[in-house]
């Protein structure tokens, strides 16, 4: 959908790391509809591969996925180089129980929501992590 | 959560009313500017509450009125009948609302129409002029309002609402329904929920189609017609006029910014916790200094995020510490706009006195200190679930356990006491009250007395401070009226005409001490002990057997009434002891001393705060009952076998020595019912003689308690400390073993006797 419209040059970027199409379509209509620019990736590989090439405000991870899952991706990034290793990561998760949450933190999550999300509260974590207000 | 809706509830309604009473006031005078600003502050806490929860409809009404009140307030918009009536309904529909949550955790079916409705009234008084359209928001469903509300880009524009429930077996026809919903042009919003709740389990057919699709478009109805055209059968249009603006949007989807700053920033601390020296420190540090700044940020705390920021170098600890200190500096500001204006915030409602306490700055300090020291005890609860998964042994874990329940216990306990030392307040509050009523007094009894007030400085529990001027004042009259001669008396004795009465309070540990002291007459022990004989409350000989001391005590005893000692002045009763039983209810007690011709001294011995106990909690008979954990030695479970009947009673053998072993119930006198189990659950305490085991049915909790001393009835059973009230609001008596034992001595000499 974002397609079609011309992007606002300084709105707050959000890459969406998720296997699921359905997922990634409600995350980017709700984030759009809040002013985001909505980028996505299917799996960690992909996600690294952007994550790499674009400036991002947020990326919204997903915990299972193929390939490279959340964990692993997320792992990769803290140690990449400053400009990348930065960036704030909202992990959600259909699990809500108190391993992947420990998960999440300990490789650096800076927060954790359980699926499924309601738009208000994907969308106010979203801002107040990417800390530009759309 | 429970009591966080309950406090709601009960302050909703009073908004509720006193809004109601001041919208009232408002009609009665128009321009009444304070009125104005009453409602307004009204509304404005109203938005901030049900903000904590997850009604968008409400919080979008309540949102709009306070635009429209806001307006009233500045004057953009005249306060008028209009404004007056659509505020009162808002506040009906809030006080409905608030009793249907209450009744069933929900709004009612309609709100959002009505919330829609009333909304539209407000922004309709904002905006006057030509109406758009007849847009009577009432008339349209409740999913194509939440559809506007959600969508912030919809500007007024007249549009058109699709709601498409596909059939259950649309997977099979070859529907596609969310390729039908991308082929939609001029998407404005998308929103796909269950159409019944997920089924789980076995139950769950993951063929069967269960989505509920609405969705807002730009397009004309025919468009959106066109693309549905076959699925017609499970699809409803509705054309949204341009008036549903949706000024709802941007609140409905936003639940208060401040609790989800709070939440990141708290998030980060436990980021930051976890940290392990691995190489992706570095990433994780600067992901949370930017993820604690942006949040911080996003609610107008700017200078609070360049702390954040500025902490990047200084490390993990450098960097948790400025944020516990942010979480700890209270409730995120909402808004920067709300930051803005702190005096409004705090000015009390309709002009009720609010309770506050100041605080010195190095208290809060000390404070928040300590609440960083139990975050990061706390901590290690999570290095040892760690632990735990890595298989270590159960021994190593529970003593690690054991240790940080001990560290996090010391904690609680120290911050009890920083806590209670917050609400230290001085004396003086309570002096003061005595130079007035001392000069009244004096003058309606013809006496010429001089007050004296030291000690004013001295701090002691709030609570106490409130309590003392009762049993002060009995104290005080005491000395005016019966302990101070009148001018001619005194001169005869060769004593300045002026009396002189002194209230003076000093620290002595943990207790304070306050002390009234007159240079009367003092109390008379001869005509005491013939007092004391008279109302049958001592014998003869057994008050010839006192010495003066001890019969001055007896003024406290009850029914004592000392009220014609030395001849009263006054009718009153003097009633020390009133004044007994008040120290005591206070945790401390009275003491009196006095030399005739020299005068009297009354002392009260007070604990300056209220002390936390820990305290065991054991079942024995089918009731609860503490123990001091002070009085504790060990909890044992021993087989039965392993307790030995010995001549006259029980008794065991722990490392070596043999320990003798009684019923809790048998010393209680209760009717004890064998349990006949297979262990003795045994509780080791410290008695006078020694240890002795008291065997109880069941170890229950232990809890940090605040001990009241025994009252009333209680009071005269022997072996209770005191009570204190339990989590669930039961009255949990508190034993003290010792004196039980004591108490009962047939079983504590027969055990002895078996050792």
């Amino acid at each position: 959908m974002s397609e079609t419209a011309s992007e606002p040059v300084d709105a707050p970027r959000v890459l969406v790391i998720d296997d699921a199409s359905l997922v990634r379509m409600y995350y980017r209509s709700a984030l759009e509809r809040a002013g985001f620019v909505v980028d996505e990736a299917l799996n960690g590989i992909e996600g690294l591969e952007r994550v790499l090439t674009t400036t991002y405000d947020l990326l919204v991870v997903d915990v299972n996925m193929p390939k490279m899952d959340g964990f692993s991706f997320l792992h990769t990034l803290r140690g990449r180089e400053p400009m990348v290793r930065s960036i704030p990561v909202l992990m959600t998760s259909t699990e809500a129980g108190d391993g992947d949450r420990e998960a999440a933190r300990a490789v650096g999550a800076n927060f954790y929501l359980v699926k499924p999300l309601p738009e208000g509260v994907l969308v106010a974590y979203a801002r107040a992590l990417a800390g530009r207000r759309p | 959560m429970k009591e966080l809706l309950e406090q709601f509830l009960i302050e909703t309604r009073e908004l509720v009313q006193s809004a109601a009473e001041d919208l009232l006031a408002l009609e009665a005078s128009p321009g009444d500017v304070e009125a104005v600003n009453r409602v307004f502050r009204a509304f404005h806490t109203l938005k901030g509450s049900v903000g904590l929860f997850d009604y968008p409809p409400w919080f979008a009404l309540l949102h709009a009125a306070e635009d429209g009140l806001s307006a009233a307030r500045t004057g953009t918009v005249p306060a008028d009948a209009n404004l007056i009536d659509v505020s009162l309904e808002t506040l009906d529909a809030t006080a409905r609302w608030a009793d249907s949550i209450e009744k069933t955790g929900q709004l009612p079916g309609g709100a959002t129409a009505e919330a829609g409705a009333l909304a539209e009234r407000y922004r309709h008084l904002l905006t006057p002029g030509p109406k758009a359209r007849g847009a009577d928001a009432a008339v349209l469903p409740g999913w194509a309002l939440q559809l506007v509300d959600a969508s912030a880009d919809f500007g007024g524009k007249p549009s058109t609402a699709v709601r498409y429930r596909p059939r259950d077996d649309c997977f099979f026809t070859g529907d596609d329904p969310l390729g039908l919903v991308r082929k939609v042009p001029g998407l404005l919003a998308v929103s796909v929920a269950p159409a019944a709740p997920w089924r789980s389990g076995e139950e769950f057919d993951a063929f069967a189609c269960n989505l509920d699709i609405t969705l807002l478009t730009a397009a004309p109805r025919e468009e959106a017609e066109a693309v549905f055209r076959l699925v017609g059968d499970q699809v409803t249009v509705v054309d949204m006029p341009g008036g549903t603006r949706a000024a709802m949007a941007e609140p409905a989807v936003t639940p208060a910014s401040g609790a989800v700053a709070a939440a990141i920033l708290a998030e980060q601390v436990r980021v930051l916790a976890a940290m392990n020296g691995s190489d992706t420190d570095a990433g994780r540090l600067e992901a949370s200094a930017r993820a604690a700044a942006n949040a911080l940020l996003s609610v107008g705390q700017d200078g609070d995020a360049r702390r954040c920021e500025r902490m990047l170098g200084r490390g993990s600890d450098a960097l948790r510490e400025v944020i516990e200190s942010v979480l700890a500096g209270g409730p995120m500001g909402p808004s920067p706009t709300e930051a803005s204006e702190p005096t409004e915030q705090s000015q009390p409602l309709g002009g009720d006195a609010v309770r506050t306490l100041r605080v010195d700055a190095a208290r809060l300090d000390a404070l928040l200190a300590l609440i960083g020291e139990l975050v990061i005890a706390r901590n290690a609860f999570g290095h040892l679930t760690t632990r735990a998964e890595a298989g270590e042994s159960a021994g190593t874990l529970i003593r690690a356990i054991r240790e940080a329940d001990t560290n996090i216990g010391r904690l609680s306990i120290t911050l009890h006491r920083s806590v209670m030392s917050l609400r230290l307040t001085p004396l003086s509050q309570v002096f003061r009250r005595f130079a007035r009523l001392v000069r009244e007094a004096a003058r309606a009894l013809g006496k010429n007395v001089v007050l004296h007030i030291e000690g004013e400085d001295t701090e002691a529990d709030r609570g106490i401070v409130e309590s003392l001027f009762e049993p002060l004042l009995h104290v005080v009259r005491n000395a005016l009226d019966h302990g101070l001669e009148d001018a001619a008396t005194r001169r005869r004795g060769g004593k300045p005409e002026a009396g002189h009465i002194r209230i003076e309070a000093s620290q002595d540990g943990d207790s304070v001490v306050v002390t009234v002291s007159d240079d009367g007459r003092g109390i008379d022990p001869a005509f005491l002990r013939r007092r004391a004989v008279e109302r049958g409350l001592r014998s003869t000989e057994a008050v010839a057997a006192m010495d003066d001391d001890a019969v001055t005590d007896l003024i406290f005893a009850p029914g004592f009434s000392t009220a014609e000692v030395i001849g009263a002045l006054s009718g009153r009763g003097v009633g020390m002891d009133a004044v007994r039983a008040a120290a005591e209810r206070m945790g401390g007690r009275v003491s009196v001393e006095s030399r005739i011709g020299r005068g009297t001294v009354v002392r009260l011995h007070l604990p300056r705060t209220i002390a936390l106990t820990r305290v065991m909690v054991v079942r024995a008979s089918g009731e609860s009952y503490g123990v001091a954990m002070d009085a504790i030695v060990e909890v044992v479970r021993k087989p039965r076998a392993g307790i030995h009947a010995v001549a006259g009673g029980n008794a065991t053998v722990l490392r070596d020595q043999t320990v003798p072993v009684v019923r809790l119930v048998d010393l209680l006198g209760h009717e004890g019912v064998s349990l006949a189990t297979q262990e003795a659950l045994l509780l080791i305490v410290r008695a006078a003689e020694g240890t002795i085991a008291l065997e109880v049915d069941r170890f229950e909790e232990r809890i940090d308690a605040i001990i009241r001393p025994p009252s009333g009835l209680v009071r005269s059973v022997l072996g209770v400390a005191g009570t204190t009230l339990l989590g669930d609001g039961r009255v949990l008596l508190v034993l003290d073993p010792a004196s039980i034992l004591a108490s009962a001595p047939s079983v504590g000499r027969q055990t002895w006797e078996g050792r």
